[in-house]
């Protein structure tokens, strides 16, 4: 794997919680798309990041809100 | 796709260093720090996954400069009188000259990511160290004691000057200015106190 192509994705959402947490951790590690993932929990966006070398925000909205939870790219 | 801006990721060690200092640990957060270095909190998040991410980043950086500056020049088979000098000088200079980042490095030690920094930060730091202060008892330069012990005799009285010089004496009105002069006469004392 070469971390060049590599990019990443950064998204608010209204998962705020560490139970919300654990509703979205199953899709998010098991994608094949999906190198790395992490939720900022202590932040007021609740920001995702997501490292990935092909997947785009809506594939990860699409992830996301499949679970229950809503998120968009954060400006 | 955002790619990875030097000048930038400069800015924003700055910033957070500022912020550390200013309000703390605590006090710290993701969104004061994209305000403070003017960029979106999603380019922050480019560079950082997370806050605990960046204080660890940032602190194990604090670290290695602190460790350089201090064993510039710097042997651990020197002398006690040589080595401590050179200690003595290059410690007051990195408290003098880089203020901020010694501080924030303080605040970062005592956070819950000190243990983490200070032991990935600075390895070959503490065994010069120690290699120094043996060679000392070894050559009967030093009187054994507790490492405590030693350490409180031989710096303590060094912080505790840079402690006056910038945050102010306890005689309270009256500013009190480190200099060379004072640092050397000090340190003749504490040289002689250390004596077997």
């Amino acid at each position: 794997m070469t971390t060049a192509e590599q990019k990443v994705l950064i998204l608010k959402s209204n998962i705020s919680t560490y139970a919300d947490l654990l509703q979205v951790r199953h899709p998010l590690d098991h994608h094949p798309g999906i190198t790395r993932w992490n939720i900022d929990l202590d932040d007021c966006d609740h920001v995702i990041r997501i490292v990935t070398p092909n997947l785009s925000v809506s594939d990860i909205q699409e992830i996301v809100n499949s679970n229950g939870y809503q998120c968009s790219e954060l400006e | 796709m955002r790619t990875r801006n030097e000048q930038k990721e400069l800015l924003v060690k700055e910033k957070a260093i500022e912020l550390l200092v200013r309000d703390g640990f605590e006090g710290f957060g993701m969104q004061k720090l994209a305000k403070a270095a003017k960029i979106s909190p999603a380019t922050l998040y480019i560079y950082y996954s997370d806050k605990d991410d960046l204080i660890k980043k940032l602190g194990v950086e604090l670290g290695n400069r602190m460790s350089e500056i201090t064993l510039e020049g710097f042997a651990g088979t020197m002398s006690l009188a040589e080595g401590l000098k050179k200690q003595w000088e290059n410690r007051s200079k990195y408290w003098l000259e880089h203020s901020k980042e010694a501080m924030a490095y303080e605040v970062i030690r005592h956070s819950p990511h000190g243990q983490y920094v200070t032991s990935v930060a600075a390895s070959h730091f503490k065994p010069v160290m120690k290699e120094f202060a043996h060679n000392a008892i070894r050559n009967k330069e030093l009187r054994p004691m507790p490492f405590e012990v030693y350490w409180a005799i031989a710096y303590g009285p060094l912080y505790t000057m840079v402690k006056f010089h910038l945050e102010g004496s306890p005689k309270g009105d009256k500013h009190f200015a480190f200099s060379k002069k004072l640092m050397y006469e000090a340190l003749e004392l504490i040289l002689k106190a250390l004596k077997p």
